[in-house]
């Protein structure tokens, strides 16, 4: 896998230049450990390197893989590349238990006021995913609460100091339409608040509410927390990969580091997501990890991945999700899918005058707002 | 007497780095053989069998090894990050690739 090529262009955001940093040593290591990779090829970090791979392991959290695979002797470099990996991994992982602590002080929040939840990615996947949670490293903290209790829960928080980052778009929009909100604990820590997966079309079909019909369970500091199932952690992990933010490579690793090697019933997402009508998420993700991270494609996960072809209408949803788009070109192509005609109206109201609250928190002015939608458009170039 | 880590605690650790978390996010970090006394704590040790334990492992005497111990333990008790003498509680259940069963909530 070279930088620029298909694999790359599809599976990662290019940035405005059309450049794509994507270091071998990155691939060799987001896929070190996995057994349906190749052998293993030992990549050597040059000194003119070593400062862009530690920076793109730091931002896409590939601190733990980058360290193991240099320990390994998988990646290398110079004696003082290998002490800055070290040092990264070090850092992550200051961070990671700091993270614990505070999403099990925000769990007990919940459970004291009989909010059900279920513990998303990061600290959940590294401890029920990988043997050795120190592989997995996570930035933040990431909770689904149950639609219904949606604002109730934030209302909860705020009542134990959590500030939002930025103000809801319409009073409501979040409890109804949106994937969730991003709180700022008084100690500074991030908390994503989420509803449901994803925005736009594929969020639109998400059944949120079935999630919390299966738990798994685990300790974390001695406090018991749940998580979701394992195939439906395999099914969060495809719908980060396929239509989430930033989908780099640890992402595709979390979805192949599911089906190759934590055992998830991949089978069992499969019939989840076709239930969502999103099977087209889990085929998109599996065939992006597979072709990204360069596994044995002979995996039967590849090939049903493979013989999945998108509608025109997943396509298009699925393309908005794969370029640099703005939220609002992302969350419009829920649109067409979204039933009842009186919904649609309130999406489509909240999307283009948001809050006068909201458009001060983006320093926009309701005019320069619409101004921009429509120019936008008109241009057939992204809303910045 | 009986050593065993503390609940409430979170931890990672690495060759020769060991970091924990309280409670209260409050961090210690510990450099050194703290990796490896930390894995060996999973469950309620005696202390002199800890002792033993590692000495095999680093091939020192038992005073030596004793001695070079006692300061990690005391450090990590008087932070409340393990507990001393508390064995009647059983064997804990958790660790960091414990896995919990699929059960309906």
């Amino acid at each position: 896998v070279t930088p620029g090529s298909r694999t790359l262009r599809r599976a990662i955001p290019v940035s405005a230049e059309g450049g794509v940093r994507l270091h071998p040593a990155l691939v060799a290591a987001a896929r070190h450990g996995l057994e349906a990779a190749g052998p293993p090829v030992a990549v050597e970090v040059k000194p003119e390197e070593q400062a862009e791979v530690l920076a793109d392991a730091r931002f896409d959290r590939l601190d733990g893989l980058l360290a193991l695979s240099v320990l390994d002797g998988v990646v290398s470099g110079s004696a003082t590349f290998v002490e800055d990996v070290v040092a990264q991994h070090h850092e992550a992982l200051r961070s990671c238990v700091a993270l614990e602590s505070f999403a099990v002080r925000t769990i007990t929040v919940l459970d004291e006021a009989g909010i059900d939840y279920r513990l998303l990615k990061g600290p959940a996947v590294a401890h029920l995913d990988f043997d050795d949670p120190s592989d997995r490293c996570f930035g933040d903290v990431d909770l689904l609460v149950p639609a219904g209790r949606w604002e109730y829960a934030v209302d909860t928080l705020a009542r134990h100091g959590f500030r939002r980052g930025t103000p809801e778009l319409r009073r409501g929009f979040e409890r109804r339409f949106g994937k969730g909100a991003t709180l700022i604990s008084p100690q500074d820590f991030e908390l994503d608040l989420h509803r449901t997966f994803a925005i736009g079309r594929f969020g639109v079909a998400t059944r949120a509410d079935d999630l919390f019909a299966t738990a798994q369970r685990f300790r974390l500091g001695g406090y018991e927390v749940k998580a979701l199932s394992a195939s439906n952690r395999l099914l969060h992990a495809c719908y980060h990969e396929a239509v989430g933010g930033f989908r780099g490579l640890r992402a595709a690793r979390d979805v192949a580091q599911m089906i190759l090697l934590s055992g998830v019933d991949w089978p069992a997402t499969v019939e989840t997501a076709a239930a969502w009508r999103s099977s087209i998420v889990v085929a998109t993700a599996v065939t992006d990890a597979w072709e990204l991270l360069d596994l044995d494609r002979s995996h039967t996960a590849f090939v049903w991945a493979a013989s999945q072809n998108p509608t025109s209408g997943e396509a298009a949803a699925l393309r908005a999700f794969r370029q640099p788009l703005p939220f609002r070109r992302q969350a419009l192509t829920g649109l067409a899918t979204m039933p009842g005609i009186g919904r649609r109206a309130a999406y489509l109201y909240a999307l283009g005058v948001p809050s006068k609250a909201s458009r001060v928190a983006r320093q926009r002015s309701l005019g320069a707002h619409l101004w921009r939608s429509v120019a936008a458009r008109r241009r057939n170039r992204p809303l910045r | 007497m009986t050593l065993r880590r503390a609940d409430r605690v979170f931890w990672r650790g690495a060759p020769g780095f060991l970091v924990l978390a309280d409670g209260d996010g409050q961090l210690t970090e510990i450099s050194g053989r703290g990796w490896e006394v930390w894995q060996e704590l999973a469950n309620p040790i005696e202390q002199q069998d800890l002792v033993a334990v590692l000495m095999q492992r680093y091939g020192v005497d038992r005073q030596t090894m004793a001695t070079d111990l006692a300061p990690l333990v005391d450090g990590l008790i008087e932070r409340g990050l393990i507990e001393r003498g508390l064995i009647e509680r059983g064997p804990i259940e958790r660790g960091p690739i414990e896995r919990g069963p699929v059960v309906q909530a």
